[in-house]
């Protein structure tokens, strides 16, 4: 196992998934199924390999600094789960 | 009127210009196959009955006024994958995540296609969040391939495959991260064209992995699919990531002429355990080129032989952090169940997200977390560089490579759709394409015994759309279209 | 006894004052109603994608170049990915691997002498939304207007050792800031956030000992009390033989003490990795050059430079250049009307009177060169006394009105009309035959009281030097 327990709760609590019993067990398991796959890429040498940061050799796209936001706010904000005086909605958080 | 919705979409767009059909006659036929049809494919997740009637009406009325007279488009009714917004029809990305968020702004295609006069039909089936190459993973349930309703339409575009294939729409937009436009088209006998990355703006595309996503159409032919592309493609100044390209004239390729054209075919794909039917299908489509001129050559490239890994860790850990603005505090599902914000996070995603999303959410942050980021992400980013040079050496040499699409046809929607050593090497030659972030398309080349299609895949360079354009239309005029026997 | 310093090092957070947000063009205007500065980009929406405001990335060059920094040439965006409700997309928009600015240092003046503070590296990034705890309703709301505010990241190297040095490095910052217009970095307003990581070690030990972060402070006062607050818990700590841990913690500025907010261990992964939504920045030297042209000269040349230009004090250089738009009103006045000392006067003492009566910033001044010169000219001239003048000079600051029109609407000029002063005085004499004969036997006051008798006749227009002449010889 690559993956602990303790590492995978840790990544689950990261990524804020709640997971039933048997949803945990599959995923751990195809986890690190994927991940013993993955690592066979190691098989090919790439120290002398840049790593590519992007797809093409774009740079620079920039827009001016103008403010003209014509967006329509109420459509936003219908799609709130929870909106009440103009604001969005969470339960408190205590600092 | 089911003769209407045969056609293609460059004919019917014709036929209204000449006043032989009417925008609005066009849409009620293809809404009436839809309603008829429906209930066997499960195209799609929207219909969007109302819109399209009153845009038909105003479409006809443009026509009328001498509008659209350049625009190959106008008044043909079109699918669009539920992975891109439509202002204020429902975008749900097969998730229970978004069943219900309405788009206050449209994707910049969605715009573009109705500015060509287009009718936005509704909005089709897809694995959620675009994960998958069956759409059993769309909680919407899965879409039916027109061949064969026992069989996947493929995915992760496979309402959009189904549709066109079922003609319940003359013309789909799909979005391909890792082969998602070409392997459904080519599991239902259809045209999939995947452009180059930074070819079509992804506005409004709800993102799998941004440096891998590019929208494109599938078509019951190359030329319909062409008209789209040349539609859809274009300058932005909402995608940073849009290239400004001099011309996009696709058409202008929709020449049937093969001769002193470069082919090469990945020798990868020759000596492996290649299903008989698809091999003799790969070979005589081979043949035909090399009849019509053509100078075919096998070449090694076998960098692309890690791709899948390379494509697992890159497009999960882009997908990880693309799907972590799903928290239940803005839009889309929030659960009842919660006391505290943690609760509300992790309940509403736990609930919204099927096993799928989890599991590639899962990875991709494990692949970016504290004391991975070399070993995968910047490992597969290395490879990444690896295969983007050898296809532009390859390139060097050839103006087009041929593979097979898949290495199978169709499978069963029954069959266990876990992952086996014959569909990696499957999904190798097309994720390395968008890797690499080059154009390319999968064309109808022949079925299989079981009567299922077999695609041909062919890739380009990178912005030489106009070369795979050319080579697929020479190709289709010995292959026209076959359709599947619905009703 | 051991001797203990304090080591601190500071990320300086500050709100560019650019008219739209960093990837949208949302405003960023101060105050709004909640949620309406926003837009599907700023808010995350599904599809919406960034795209960069070019403002941004000339205040960011400016800032490292005005910093000494080296500039980045190719840079580029990264994402900080952690939940919180005021991070819309679950991610902030930052840069890590290759932050615009690097390595570069700032130099500035104490009690004891020239200080220089080494800067490590300087980063664009994007701010979050804002939000309200309501205690009643156990809920906390989410503004999102601020979301997307760009703001520039100042990570200092570990080279402050006090809290004087601290402000100091701070004032230093914020002139420097908003010289070259890049800020207002009003820490009132959360345009200027200050994170201190501080540590504590023997005086003499030249390692770094464990530190603590303390996150978010807004005004000069918490700062100077957290530091002080937390070196002394420190060295309490390191006294009684215990450890300093590693860890994130919060200044209580009522309870005066700091808050443990979370350890090492439970510090975030914030998994960054490249940001493939933004097209990589690439600056070339024409863009650098331009920039370093444009930098403006900052505020100690100025201290220098006006006490040689214009012959006017060190403080008084100082107060002028604490702004510099009363920097730039004293500078380009004198250059039209040439009586510096005078301009210094107004604008030092009636000039930051009517500030801080008014509640006003210095750009808030409705003052031009123009017109101040005008009023300068006639004082000078004799055409206006000092305390019209006063008066005027506030209408011109408040009102921004000129001052000629002014005068003449009002009726404040000076009459220096020979005949008709001499007649107001005779009568002034007739009217005080006791002053007359007071002063004649030697009582100076008394002239002061037949001079104000006939200024106040006079209803103050008059000019009193030509008043004092005209009444001896009458006398
Ligand atoms: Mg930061
Ligand atoms: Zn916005």
């Amino acid at each position: 196992m690559k993956i602990t327990k303790e590492r995978f709760n840790n990544i689950a609590d990261m990524v804020k998934l709640s997971l039933i019993k048997e949803e945990e067990t599959k995923l751990n398991k195809d986890l690190n199924q994927l991940l013993d796959f993955i690592e066979t890429m190691n098989e090919i040498d790439t120290d002398d390999v840049v790593p590519m940061d992007y797809v093409h050799s774009l740079r620079n796209v920039y827009r001016e600094d103008i403010a003209t936001d014509l967006s329509t706010k109420e459509e936003e904000h219908a799609n709130a789960p929870d909106f009440m005086d103009g604001y969005y909605v969470v339960p408190r958080i205590l600092e | 009127m089911k003769e209407v919705t045969r056609m293609s979409a460059l004919t019917l767009a014709r036929k209204i210009k000449n006043r032989e059909l009417s925008v609005e006659e066009v849409t009620e036929a293809q809404l009436q196959v839809i309603k008829e049809r429906e209930p066997i494919y499960n195209s799609y997740i929207t219909i969007t009955e109302n819109e399209a009637k009153e845009q038909a009406k105003a479409v006809q009325r443009q026509i009328d006024d001498g509008e659209f007279k350049n625009s190959p488009l106008a008044g043909v009714p079109v699918a669009i994958k539920d992975n891109i917004c439509t202002k204020g029809v429902k975008t749900t990305c097969a998730s229970k995540m978004l069943a219900d968020f309405i788009p206050s702004y449209n994707a910049t295609v969605t715009e573009r296609l109705r500015d060509a006069g287009a009718i936005l039909i509704g909005k089709v089936n897809l694995d959620e969040f675009a994960m998958g190459g069956t759409t059993k993973t769309s909680y919407f349930g899965p879409s039916k391939n027109p061949w064969n309703p026992d069989y996947t339409p493929g995915g992760s575009s496979g309402g959009s495959s189904a549709a066109v294939a079922a003609e319940e729409a003359f013309v789909s937009l799909g979005s391909d991260t890792g082969g998602s436009i070409r392997q459904p088209a080519a599991y239902c006998g259809l045209v999939g064209f995947k452009p180059t990355y930074g070819t079509v703006s992804r506005y409004g595309l709800i993102p799998l992995a941004s440096s891998l996503d590019q929208i494109g159409p599938l078509g019951r032919n190359i030329s319909d699919c062409v008209s789209v592309l040349e539609a859809i493609s274009g300058y932005d100044p909402k995608d940073s990531t849009v290239v400004k390209q001099e011309k996009y004239a696709y058409s202008q390729a929709l020449v049937d002429d093969v001769s002193n054209m470069r082919i090469g075919i990945p020798k990868l794909y020759l000596d492996e355990d290649l299903n008989e039917d698809i091999r003799s299908c790969f070979m005589g489509a081979l043949k035909t080129f090399e009849d019509m001129g053509a100078k075919l050559e096998i070449f090694d490239i076998n960098e692309i032989m890690y791709s899948l890994q390379a494509y697992y860790v890159i497009s999960c850990a882009e997908a990880s952090s693309n799907l972590s603005r799903y928290d239940g505090v803005r839009y889309g599902h929030r659960t009842a169940d919660y006391d505290s914000l943690d609760e509300l996070y992790k309940n509403s995603r736990g609930e919204g997200f099927g096993y799928e999303v989890k599991r590639r959410i899962m990875l991709g942050a494990y692949m970016i977390s504290s004391g991975n980021y070399e070993t995968y992400y910047n490992k597969a980013r290395r490879i990444r560089s690896a295969i983007s040079r050898a296809y532009e050496k390859a390139f060097d040499k050839y103006d087009v490579l041929l593979s097979p699409e898949s290495l199978n046809t169709a499978p069963l929607l029954s069959s266990d759709s876990s992952q086996t050593h014959k569909k990696h090497k499957s999904e190798m030659l097309n994720c390395s394409v968008n890797l690499a972030g080059l154009p390319a398309v999968s064309i109808p080349c022949g079925k299989d015994r079981k009567g299922l299609p077999i695609g041909l895949q062919l890739i380009g360079n990178k912005f030489g759309e106009k070369n795979i354009i050319q080579a697929a239309y020479s190709f289709e005029q010995t292959k026209p279209y076959e359709r599947p026997k619905v009703r | 006894m051991k001797r203990y310093e304090t080591v601190i090092g500071l990320e300086v957070h500050v709100e560019l004052s650019t008219d739209s947000k960093i990837f949208c063009d949302c405003s960023t205007r101060f105050g709004e109603k909640p949620n309406a500065n926003t837009c599907p980009i700023c808010m995350g929406m599904p599809g919406a994608l960034p795209i960069l405001n070019k403002k941004v990335v000339d205040y960011a060059i400016s800032t490292g170049l005005a910093l000494n920094c080296t500039i980045v040439k190719n840079c580029m965006f990264d994402r900080k990915n952690y939940f919180y409700p005021d991070l819309p997309k679950a991610y902030q928009i930052s840069q890590l691997y290759f932050p615009i600015a690097r390595q570069g240092r700032v130099t500035f003046n104490t009690r004891d002498g020239n200080k220089s503070i080494g800067i490590h590296e300087l980063h664009i990034e994007e701010d979050a939304g804002k939000l309200l705890h309501d205690s009643d309703k156990k809920v906390t709301l989410v503004d999102y207007n601020r979301s997307g505010v760009p703001l520039i990241e100042i990570v200092s190297e570990p080279d402050m050792r006090s809290a004087d040095e601290v402000v100091a490095y701070l004032d230093k910052l914020s002139s420097m800031l908003s010289y070259m217009g890049v800020s207002d970095c009003k820490m009132q307003e959360g345009s200027m956030r200050v994170d201190i990581n501080i540590s504590v070690r023997e005086l003499g030990d030249t390692r770094l000992g464990s530190r603590t972060e303390i996150k978010n402070m807004n005004s000069f006062k918490a700062i100077r009390r957290a530091i002080e607050g937390e070196s002394k818990r420190q060295i309490d700590i390191l006294i009684d033989g215990g450890q300093i841990l590693d860890e994130t913690r919060r200044w209580d500025d009522d309870k005066n003490k700091s808050i443990r907010m979370r350890s090492k261990e439970e510090a975030q992964d914030y998994r960054y990795f490249p940001e493939q939504d933004i097209a990589p920045i690439e600056i070339p030297n024409e863009w650098i050059h331009k920039l370093h042209r444009l930098l403006p000269e900052f505020r100690d040349e100025k201290i220098i430079r006006f006490q040689k230009d214009y012959g006017i004090s060190e403080y008084d250089a100082r107060v002028l250049t604490s702004s510099k738009e009363i920097a730039d009103l004293f500078e380009d006045t004198s250059k039209l009307y040439n009586l510096p000392r005078e301009v210094s006067n107004l604008l030092m003492v009636e000039g930051m009177r009517i500030l801080k009566d008014n509640y006003l910033d210095p750009e808030d001044l409705r003052l031009t060169p123009e017109s101040l010169s005008k009023l300068i000219g006639m004082i000078d001239r004799g055409e206006i006394n000092r305390t019209k003048a006063k008066a005027v000079f506030e209408e011109m600051c408040l009102k921004g009105v000129d001052p000629e029109d002014y005068m003449k609407r009002y009726g404040l000029e000076i009459i220096n009309d020979d005949k008709k002063l001499r007649l107001v005085a005779l009568k002034v004499l007739e009217d005080n035959p006791q002053s007359v004969s007071d002063y004649k036997k030697g009582k100076t006051k008394a002239f002061g009281n037949l001079v104000g008798q006939t200024m106040k006749a006079m209803n103050g227009k008059a000019d009193p030097s030509l008043v004092n002449t005209i009444l001896k010889e009458l006398i």
